[in-house]
C-alpha cells in the first residue's frame, strides 16, 4: 500500500496555527469557479463555506431550498445552504492537481440581523470538515510546533 | 482561468501575507485586507465597503486574497 500526500499550509488563524488547504472550488450548477482557502477542522462534521466566502464566491443562496441551522465557529447561529457535488482542485506533493468531489457541503449565512453578530460572522474562515476527510479516506497529520501539516490518502 | 493559475495566485498572495503577517497585524488588526501582487491594495473594517472599493477599481476578485486580521480578543474553542 502506498500513500499520496496533500501538503497543507500552517497559518496563524484566529490566534493560533491552523492547517489550511489552498484549493479551487467549482460548483457547476451555479457557474462558480473560484480560489478558496479552507481551514481543516476536525471539530466540524461538515464542510462549510463561510459567510464571507459565500459572498465572495457569489453563491446564489436564495435559489437553494435545502437548508439547516447550525452553530458555526464562535457559536454564532448560521444557516447552511446545501450544495451537492462541488468539485475541489488542490495540489499533491508533486504539485499535480488532484480533483475531489464533495457530495454535500454547505454555504453559510447568518440568520441574525444583529449588526454585531453579522460583522463577527463575516470574519470566520471556511472549513473543511470531517465528512470530507471520511468521503475521501484522508488522514490529517498536523504538527503545529514544527509547522507541518498534510492530508494523506492510502492507495492500494 | 484554469485551476493552476487560480491556485498560483492564491498561494502567492497567501505566502506573502504569512511572511508579512506581523507588520500587517500591527497596521490592520480587526480589519479586512485585500492582498494582491505582494501588497495590501485595500483595507476596511467593513467587508461590503471593501468589496465596493475593489469593484469600483475593476479589480478581479479571483486575483485578490481577502482576509480578516483577527485581534487577540478573538478566541475560538472548537
Amino acid at each position: 500500500m502506498s500513500s499520496i500526500r496533500i501538503p497543507l499550509k500552517v497559518e496563524s488563524l484566529i490566534g493560533s496555527p491552523k492547517p489550511v488547504l489552498y484549493t479551487t472550488i467549482h460548483i457547476p450548477q451555479f457557474h462558480v469557479f473560484k480560489p478558496l482557502k479552507m481551514f481543516v477542522d476536525t471539530g466540524s462534521s461538515w464542510t462549510m463555506i463561510s459567510p464571507k466566502d459565500t459572498l465572495l464566491l457569489q453563491i446564489p443562496i436564495s435559489k437553494i431550498r435545502e437548508r439547516k441551522t447550525s452553530y458555526g465557529v464562535g457559536g454564532a447561529p448560521v444557516i447552511g445552504y446545501a450544495i451537492k457535488n462541488a468539485v475541489f482542485a488542490f495540489r499533491n506533493e508533486e504539485r499535480k492537481l488532484v480533483y475531489k468531489v464533495a457530495s454535500l457541503i454547505y454555504a453559510s449565512q447568518t440568520e441574525k440581523r444583529d449588526r454585531e453578530i453579522m460583522e463577527r460572522v463575516l470574519t470566520f474562515p471556511s472549513i473543511l470538515g470531517v465528512e470530507f476527510l471520511m468521503e475521501h479516506k484522508y488522514k490529517l497529520v498536523f504538527d503545529p510546533f514544527n509547522s507541518i501539516a498534510y492530508l494523506e490518502e492510502s492507495v492500494l | 482561468m484554469e485551476a493552476q493559475v487560480l491556485l498560483d495566485r492564491l498561494e502567492a498572495n497567501g505566502n506573502w501575507l504569512n511572511k508579512h503577517y506581523k507588520e500587517i497585524y500591527e497596521k490592520y488588526v480587526d480589519e479586512f485586507v485585500a492582498v494582491k501582487e505582494e501588497d495590501v491594495i485595500a483595507h476596511n473594517q467593513n467587508l461590503e465597503v471593501l468589496l465596493k472599493e475593489l469593484t469600483s477599481r475593476n479589480e478581479d476578485l479571483n486575483e485578490v486574497l481577502i482576509e480578516f486580521i483577527h485581534g487577540k480578543q478573538y478566541n475560538i474553542i472548537l
